[in-house]
């Protein structure tokens, strides 16, 4: 316990406003038991400091991901002028084809074939096919992705395993030498004290 | 101080343009304390470092979230207290029975100094005696700097509380450590 008018603990950290700090420091300077608590503050801090930040083992950093950046076409629809735009461009171009290039000549119309009249059924086939083939191409892709990594986080374990080991065995070693020592001296002692 | 602040908005503006490159800059700057801050809590190498890939990942996918650039350090932290007790729960009977580990050969001896190593030793064991919510609360203020207000927000706590904690926390500290004679600490 101390008998400061305003808590040491704040005053020894630095959070005490002006006023409230200059009392406290007048009171310090007549008070032998609160400057004692404060130096006791003072070494414990010390002593918790003389512990030193270590470095991190490995460093951190991030690589920008192919696989989640957005596609063109995404950026496009994701941004309002240059979609609005691209709509623009559609529709004078559909009004341009519709203008010149479908008008319908009376000559030749006798001759044109029918349009190929396509099966809803038959279109919707083809579209199924195609997803599901897209689908399988980008799942496969994924997974190869995914067993990529895997196998990069097997292999780091794997080699900080066998650091570890060689660590161990050095270690061992070490202790068996130690050991082999102590034998030595602890038979010469003996045989010296049986002379 | 404030250059660095500048700084670090100027890179949290620039990674919240999908700029990776700034990305890595910014956590080249944290990564030592929020490692070590890590470090203090969950008292392990390796796990110190994946919470701490865990808390620069969950920061870059939230950068957006981020309402105030200049409370960078206060929200970092947060996310890394948030993972830290996450792994703490996880992990609590392995670290109960690490903590309960007796070693004698540790204890200083009551005439001698000790040298730097074995002060280590004692500071850490005497860290390892406080609940994980004294530890934090020491690791913010002595080892990271914080105010008592940041601590507040990184803690999820009012103001009070984290003052409490801390201040109980160095008590049992001042118990412990002040009666260890080292050198250069008189």
């Amino acid at each position: 316990m101390n008998c400061s008018p305003f808590d040491l603990k704040d005053y020894f950290f630095g959070e005490l406003p002006v006023a409230e700090r200059s009392a406290t420091e007048s009171h310090l300077a007549s008070c032998p038991r609160c400057r004692e608590e404060l130096a006791r503050l003072g070494d414990t801090r010390a002593l918790l400091m003389s512990v030193a930040d270590e470095e991190p083992p490995r460093r951190i950093a991030f690589v920008s991901d192919k696989v989640f950046e957005p596609r063109w076409w995404q950026r496009v629809w994701n941004s309002g002028p240059q979609l609005g735009f691209a709509a623009s461009a559609m529709l004078a171009t559909a009004i341009l084809v519709h203008g010149f290039a479908l008008r319908p000549a009376a000559a030749t119309v006798a001759t044109q074939s029918p349009a190929p009249i396509v099966d809803a059924k038959t279109m919707q086939a083809e579209i199924d096919r195609r997803v599901e083939a897209k689908m399988a191409t980008v799942l496969a892709d994924r997974e190869a992705q995914q067993m990529e990594r895997v196998m990069d986080v097997v292999n780091t374990k794997a080699r900080l395993l066998d650091s570890k080991r060689r660590e161990d065995l050095v270690l061992v070693g070490e202790y068996l030498e130690r050991f082999e020592k102590r034998s030595q001296q602890v038979t010469k002692l003996v045989n010296y004290a049986n002379e | 101080m404030i250059f660095r602040e500048v700084e670090d908005r100027d890179l949290i503006e620039q990674a919240r343009r999908d700029n990776v490159e700034a990305y890595n800059l910014l956590v080249s700057r944290w990564e030592k304390r929020i490692y070590n801050y890590l470090l203090r809590l969950v008292k392990n190498r390796e796990d110190a470092l994946d919470l701490s890939q865990d808390v620069f990942l969950k920061a870059y996918q939230n950068l957006r979230k981020l309402e105030d650039p200049s409370r960078f350090a206060p929200w970092l932290y947060r996310i890394a207290h948030n993972e830290a007790y996450s792994a703490l729960r996880k992990n609590r009977p392995e670290t109960d029975l690490e903590d309960a580990e007796f070693e004698p050969w540790l204890e200083p001896g009551p005439s001698r100094r000790m040298l730097p190593i074995e002060t280590s030793i004692a500071v850490e064991r005497a860290l390892k005696t406080l609940s994980d919510d004294q530890r934090e609360a020491v690791v913010l203020k002595i080892y990271q700097g914080f105010k008592f207000e940041e601590m507040a927000v990184i803690l999820g706590c009012p103001v009070s509380t984290a003052k409490s904690r801390l201040y109980t926390a160095l008590d049992l500290l001042k118990t412990t450590l002040t009666s260890v004679p080292v050198r250069g600490v008189e």
